[in-house]
């Protein structure tokens, strides 16, 4: 039997059971190697399998793991537990840790269905196998990078076990089914099952976390604040209290900006001044911080402090998309502080600044050609050498744009190893038949060559780039020698093309949605620009309606004979001082220069 | 009462000398004594614990959403008290907080922004296509290691740090991605790119790396290079291959001094 079409045969079959709910029953991959090593294209190993050589197998692929190199160590394991031979020792712990470390580096390249159908392997050996809480942790972790937890769940729901489930087990279960609640609307049930979460749990600060967001969001504010006060400060002062990993400090920034937003929402702002302080610097989480705590300050009537957060923020982030926010609140505040000239001017180099871009913004979204060029440098954000773009710098965008676009990476990368894979299916197409008579595709070879040096002419304009692709996938089609058409490893050849084919209409559809997100981000710019715009308006005429009545005041206060408070002091002291003498006005006890380092 | 503020006020210029400027003051932490509640947080902090209140009466109380400059002064002594802004009408937080509900850092985004079900079903695909190459590249990979005898191998070490860093670094073989560093940090650690079992004859290795200055400045972020160098090897037939790659940077940022090592070693 031809053993490529055999091997087609079962992976066409065992795809829709990777997929449902059960593991399937029959590997595909087993069928295979045992083909291949029947019909000679692997030598089967000399030696017999040992436990030593099952041990050194699995060291090696762990360090393949351990050293970026997840491939290598699926193909290695791939002989041990599909194989037939090795499965006498499918008692042995070293062969549930291959299973486990399949499935981990499987998952680690990308290959989520195949690593769950491992994983499940794992988990059906019993609760009380020693991989069992490591295997039950990654399809979590599956679920969660995946964002299919309620399939996830019901996998994990669905195993048969004899022995109740693990502590841990349970907790990782019970934070899935938070999830899925909490997505699902179901916020009693959600909050039920995070409270389920113990401390002992590597998830117990994320669903403390979720608690208190759920307790806010039913407006019950002193119930949010307990839960997410747990996370950043124990009443016990335990080192010990919970389990923590890398993920707790991310959190516990966010605890933090949660419970200032709480604080200011109870008009607390005193609270929330504390809160949003607790901060720390190193925190991406401090630009928000700063404007918010500089907004509950000027809500509170504490301009000074508002300006001192405003002035920190101005220093740290002075490209952050919140810029155009933060000059007018600053300009709000030299408002509420009777600084009207200061006013004007801070409102002057706002309109300066910001209306050349609320027209640049506009014509953008008019003309889709304009917005490909945006596109191109959105993604080169982060490259060296590529100067700044203001608008890029104000465009809010979604996380799910820089997630849709690792997706395009990833598929470009596993593309880009098709050719390679196709040359293997003909190398042994031509072993098989006797040789490949390459001369038949000369004109569309020299093609091939010619679309690849388009390549990096097309990089950095996603469509452009789909294009090329697509060119080079119908060119790469025609160049293949006409004697490796047909044979026994023709059909995975053609496969692995087809699998080219559909990755480029999938890559058209990533960069779709990706250029949906930005020109989502774009329309969102545009409308903050706008009402901010407004908003100058305003404020630049309560500053003049201000002045105009603090002139009154001043008149009226001069025609009765008072002087205004600082005339008043002046003249009188200057009325004292000698010739020699100079005045020295008073400077107040806030020198503001010298509490930069406030923090 | 007229001659006692004057006194006061003579006792106190010729307290400090009209010629000198006021010597600032020493910068220093400031203390929770301060008048201003502006330098330093509070002294106790107002976060309830578990024995706060009972939650029940706490969270009975509607917040409210004061508008902002709503108290305005009326002295007529003092300057004249600036109109309430009109200006952004202040956000409610809640609203703001369900923003980061997925940020609870077990997934990659918020799950308010992932309801969209075409980019749901768009992930799904990309998964299941994903998995499908994967597979497909497995299937090549098992038969490779029938099908040649010559194997390959490469190692990159870089030596340029802590000066400069590697940001990111790619090794491609014939243009094929077969090592990436991904998101982890490229340290002075040796970077192993797992053997292969390889086609003998002439290859190209490539190796990308984007090297980052490795100390904090203002412009530290803009500098730097991505180099990229391709290497044309032999791999003998029948014999194991094995790439050194050695990298190195002596300039002092924004000058440059690149230095790249390859050393190619065959096994029997």
């Amino acid at each position: 039997m031809i053993p490529a079409a055999l091997f087609l045969l079962l992976a066409q079959q065992a795809d829709a059971p990777a997929s449902a709910s059960a593991p399937a029953k029959s590997d595909p991959v087993s069928q295979y190697l045992t083909d291949l090593e029947q019909s000679g294209v692997l030598a089967a190993p000399a030696a017999a399998p040992s436990l030593p050589q099952l041990k050194e197998t699995l060291h090696a692929a762990e360090d393949d793991l351990v050293t970026g190199n997840p491939e290598a160590a699926t193909t290695r394991l791939f002989r041990v537990v599909e194989s037939p031979r090795w499965s006498s020792f499918s008692y042995a712990p070293e062969y549930e840790a291959a299973e486990f470390t399949i499935g981990r580096a499987l998952a680690r390249s990308g290959a989520y269905d195949s690593a769950k159908r491992y994983l499940l392997r794992v988990l059906g050996h019993g609760a009380k196998h020693p991989y069992f809480t490591a295997a039950y942790r990654m399809i979590v972790d599956v679920a969660l990078e995946t964002r299919e937890q309620a399939t996830c769940l019901a996998l994990l729901e669905g195993i048969k076990l004899e022995d109740p489930l693990p502590r841990d087990s349970e907790n990782e279960r019970a934070y899935l089914r938070g999830k899925v609640a909490y997505e699902k609307g179901d916020l009693p049930g959600a909050a039920a099952a995070f409270g389920e979460v113990d401390r002992q749990s590597r998830f117990h600060a994320s669903a403390l976390y979720f608690r208190g967001l759920i307790a806010a969001r039913q407006q019950r504010f002193a119930m949010a604040r307990r839960n997410l006060c747990e996370i950043v400060e124990q009443a016990d002062k335990d080192r010990f209290s919970f389990f923590i990993d890398g993920r707790y400090y991310a959190i516990k920034d966010l605890a933090y900006l949660a419970l200032g937003r709480i604080a200011h929402e109870q008009g607390k702002y005193d609270d929330a001044y504390y809160f949003y302080f607790r901060v720390p610097e190193d925190s991406e989480r401090l630009p928000d911080a700063l404007f918010e705590a500089a907004w509950s300050m000027f809500q509170k009537g504490e301009y000074e402090a508002a300006g001192a957060f405003i002035e920190e923020f101005d220093r740290l982030f002075p490209k952050s998309p919140l810029g155009p926010d933060v000059m007018l609140l600053h300009a709000m505040i030299d408002l509420k502080s009777c600084q009207f000239e200061k006013v004007r001017t801070t409102l002057d180099q706002l309109v300066k600044t910001y209306v050349p871009i609320e027209a640049e913004v506009a014509a953008l979204i008019k003309d889709p050609s304009r917005r490909a060029v945006l596109y191109r440098r959105l993604l080169s954000r982060s490259e060296i050498g590529h100067p700044t773009d203001r608008i890029v710098e104000l465009l809010k965008i979604d996380s799910r744009f820089y997630r849709y676009f690792s997706y395009l990476v990833a598929l470009d990368r596993e593309v880009g190893q098709l050719p390679e894979n196709v040359a293997v299916w003909d190398e042994m197409t031509a072993k098989s038949t006797g040789g490949s008579k390459g001369a038949d595709a000369t004109e569309a070879v020299r093609l091939v060559q010619e679309i690849r040096e388009l390549q990096p002419m097309a990089a950095g304009d996603p469509e452009m780039e789909n294009r090329v692709g697509l060119l080079l996938h119908d060119a790469r089609r025609a160049a293949r020698p006409v004697s490796t058409r047909g044979g026994p490893f023709a059909d995975e050849a053609t496969q692995a093309l087809v699998l080219g084919g559909d990755a480029q209409r999938l890559r058209a559809r990533l960069v779709a949605a990706t250029t949906a997100i930005a020109e989502a981000a774009l329309v969102d710019l545009d409308n903050r620009l706008r009402h901010m715009l407004v908003q100058a308006r305003l404020t630049h005429i309560d500053a003049v309606i201000g002045k105009k009545k603090k002139l009154e005041i001043e008149i009226a206060n001069l025609r009765e004979g008072r002087y205004p408070a600082e005339m008043f002091a002046q003249l009188q002291l200057e009325g004292l001082m000698g010739d020699d003498e100079e005045y020295w006005p008073f400077e107040g006890e806030h020198w503001s220069d010298e509490y930069d380092n406030y923090k | 009462m007229k001659h006692l503020t004057l006194i006061l006020a003579s006792l106190l210029i010729a307290a400090a000398p009209a010629h000198a400027r006021p010597k600032k003051k020493p910068r220093s932490t400031p203390s929770s004594s301060s008048s201003s509640p502006l330098w330093a947080p509070p002294s106790t902090p107002p976060a309830p614990t578990a024995e706060s209140p009972s939650p029940a009466t706490a969270d009975s109380v509607t917040p409210p959403t004061p508008p902002p400059g709503a108290a305005a002064e009326t002295e007529v002594a003092k300057p004249a008290p600036a109109p309430p802004p009109r200006a952004l009408a202040p956000k409610s937080r809640a609203a703001t907080l369900a923003a980061n509900e997925g940020a609870a850092n077990d997934a990659k985004d918020s799950t308010a922004a992932a309801a969209n079900p075409d980019l749901e079903r768009l992930r799904a695909d990309y998964d299941r296509l994903r998995d499908e190459l994967f597979r497909a590249r497995s299937r090549a990979q098992i038969v490779e290691e029938g099908l040649w005898t010559s194997r390959l191998s490469a190692t990159f070490r870089w030596k340029g740090g802590p000066s400069y860093l590697v940001h990111h670094a790619s090794v491609r073989l014939d243009g094929a991605d077969i090592w990436d560093s991904g998101d982890k940090p490229v340290t002075d650690d040796l970077v192993t790119v797992a053997e292969r079992p390889v086609k003998p004859g002439a290859h190209a290795l490539t190796l990308r790396i984007d090297i980052r200055p490795g100390k904090k400045s203002k412009d530290s972020d803009k500098l730097g290079y991505v180099s990229e160098h391709t290497f044309a090897i032999i791999v003998p037939d029948g014999k194991r291959t094995r790439v050194a790659i050695k990298g190195d940077e002596d300039g002092d940022a924004p000058e440059y001094e690149p230095e790249i090592e390859v050393e190619l070693e065959t096994l029997k």
